[in-house]
């Protein structure tokens, strides 16, 4: 063992002789330029990783909540298909590449904009700071997401900084299901929908789980029914969940015949939703795809028929 | 506009109010569709679990030498009684594989010492080298204790006592252990020896080179421990030895980079390479910056050594 590590100390120091001399400190360390460097390139990559994974969600999402508009009485916003953040709203390892690459600050400023969405309709682009929005000043990017509940009015006032010369603009008022969907690291295959909060957290791990956009809808679709019906926690609720769900994903023109596979590949990749424990509140998966078969007959029969797509009430 | 609004609102608050009335199956059906599911899952852990046992098998035994004095017997089997598994798998697993409260064969990898001596699927373990086994644990502690003895295994088949012995192959000491979990990672076993990885992890390898080299990482960190300092350092060396391992076992080292890069772009805070980040906790598989310096050169030495015989 000792004579192992032994040879494994010269082999370090041979392989930090190779690596070249300003690469190394004294003690054949890489130089903390070396990592810098390093780190550097990784957050580069990581950063555009990280808008790559906004941009997927909130392609999908603002297309659900605004079809879905009809079925949040009471529970609107304007969708308007921007993302944007400051510095500080961006995970650590990314603030300094974002502050090089991006030219965020403490100021919110657009990171895209969604085609045929109101903002890239009324001009904003990426690199515009948002300065007012109905008048008011934003603070940071998740106030301008909360700020605008729908009124009479059919367009809202944005004042912007462009290449340091303000400028306004009138963005059409689209009013859709209140809650923008925000992805965070996490590796396990969750989503989040707590009432009372402003925001539909999705792991990472669920945007890497849903393989197609069609797939992520009736994610999306579930967890704003959620969020509409306020059943959270129970088997009722959770089946009102899919249910709803679906017809939300199915008016944004998705395809929701992949809910059952969805949710067989969920079980079979998560086990714990077999089973019916205390903690663990969604229905067991089997039940969920004989469900959601039926719900997917009803949708079709919809269409088939030229009905409106709304679900069905009891009286 | 705000009027319609009002009366637009007013009509759907009305249809929300009341209840959904949507389709409900009946019993029957989903009690079918259950165990199909669950059966279907299960099915899908045990072919995770061979080709964790593969992947992990060519590396110990094709490496063994690197791992110094870390070597053991190898049996190459996968074995499990019902408290290894969780949820309703226990009860699926015993059902389906007659899993029960002894250790029992689920999987004979082909070539292995097991296969060779005539282990068979179903078989149960009542002991090993003459010592009684009650849990899973047992069976690899013991063939790991006896290093320099040829594994003898007392078996339970279809009712017969049969005592086996199984030819003596050195490898590195670490079983690689399946656990179901979503997260992406390696982590030492409990019992300080052994290696656990996740489900997740086994999705997220890409090939078994990218598997290959998941496992090796870890199964350096257990050969080298207590020999290096500081966590930066012990990273870095766990990625030089373990891709000695893989290259040595005959996979793919080339995909290290590519796969650890992968991997960093979901967990940006192992870009951080020193202590002055805000969050100074050290998480498994961090110090990315100070890894890829680490595993260029040592592929660039791997490739030099290649060329030279």
């Amino acid at each position: 063992m000792r004579a192992l590590a032994a040879a494994l100390a010269a082999l370090a120091c041979a392989l930090g002789a190779a690596a070249g001399a300003r690469a190394q400190d004294v003690h054949g360390r890489p130089s903390r330029e070396a990592l810098a460097v390093e780190a550097d390139r990784l957050a580069t990559q990581g950063l555009r990783h990280f808008i790559a994974y906004q941009q997927r969600l909130l392609g999908v999402h603002e297309r659900v909540r605004q079809a879905g508009a009809e079925l949040c009485p009471g529970q609107q916003r304007p969708v308007l298909g921007l993302f944007a953040a400051t510095a500080e709203e961006l995970p650590a390892a990314y603030r300094a590449a974002a502050r090089r690459d991006y030219g965020l600050d403490e100021r919110p400023r657009v990171l895209f904009v969604l085609p045929d969405f109101p903002a890239a309709r009324a001009g904003l682009r990426a690199g515009d700071v948002i300065v007012r929005f109905g008048g008011r000043r934003v603070p940071d990017a998740v106030s301008v997401l909360r700020m605008g509940a729908p009124g009479a009015e059919r367009t809202i006032r944005v004042e912007i900084e462009r290449t340091g010369r303000r400028e306004e603009r009138e963005l059409e008022i689209r009013p859709g299901c209140s809650f923008p969907a925000s992805a965070f690291y996490h590796d396990e295959v969750q989503a989040f929908a707590e009432s009372g909060a402003a925001f539909l957290a999705i792991t990472t791990g669920m945007l890497r789980f849903a393989r197609s956009d069609d797939e992520l809808a009736v994610v999306l679709g579930h967890e704003l029914a959620h969020l509409v019906t306020g059943g959270l926690g129970t088997r009722g609720g959770e089946a009102d969940a899919d249910y709803l769900g679906c017809y939300f994903a199915a008016r944004a023109g998705f395809d929701v015949a992949v809910a059952p596979v969805l949710w067989r590949r969920m079980s079979l990749a998560h086990p714990a939703s077999l089973v019916e424990r205390g903690f663990y509140s969604h229905p067991p998966s089997h039940e969920r795809e004989l469900a959601l078969a039926a719900t997917l007959r009803e949708i079709q029969a919809k269409r088939s028929a030229g009905l409106p797509l709304e679900p069905e009430r009891g009286t | 506009l705000r009027a319609l609004a009002l009366a637009l609102a007013f009509v759907a608050a009305a249809a929300c109010a009341r209840p959904l009335s949507r389709p409900a199956p009946g019993a029957a059906e989903i009690s079918a569709a259950e165990e199909a599911v669950a059966g279907e899952a299960l099915a899908l852990l045990l072919e995770r679990g061979a080709r964790v046992l593969a992947v992990a098998y060519r590396l110990r035994t094709e490496a063994a030498e690197l791992c110094g004095d870390d070597v053991a017997p190898i049996l190459g089997v996968l074995a499990a009684q019902r408290q290894d598994f969780r949820w309703s798998f226990a009860e699926l697993a015993e059902q389906v594989y007659g899993v029960g409260d002894r250790v029992r064969v689920l999987h004979v990898l082909e070539g292995s010492p097991a296969a060779e001596a005539g282990v068979q699927v179903d078989d149960e373990i009542a002991a090993v080298n003459g010592r009684a086994i009650e849990r899973t644990d047992d069976v690899y502690r013991e063939v790991r204790d006896a290093a320099s003895a040829a594994p003898r295994l007392e078996l339970e088949r279809a009712g017969r006592r049969i005592a086996l012995e199984l030819p003596r192959r050195s490898a590195c000491r670490q079983e690689a252990r399946l656990v179901v979990s979503g997260l992406l990672t390696t982590v030492p076993h409990p019992n300080g020896v052994d290696l656990l990885v996740t489900t997740g992890m086994v999705e997220f390898a890409e090939s078994d080179d990218e598997l290959a080299i998941a496992l090796a990482h870890e199964m350096a960190h257990g050969v080298l421990a207590g020999t290096t300092g500081s966590y930066l350092d012990s990273e870095a060396a766990a990625d030089r030895l373990g891709l000695r391992l893989v290259a040595r076992a005959g996979f793919d080292a080339s995909v290290a980079l590519p796969f650890w890069e992968r991997m960093t772009l979901e967990h940006p805070w192992a870009i951080r390479f020193d202590a002055a980040w805000p969050d100074a906790r050290e998480l498994p598989h961090g110090r990315m910056p100070a890894r890829v310096l680490a595993m260029r050169a040592a592929l660039a030495e791997l490739a030099r050594e290649r060329a030279t015989h």
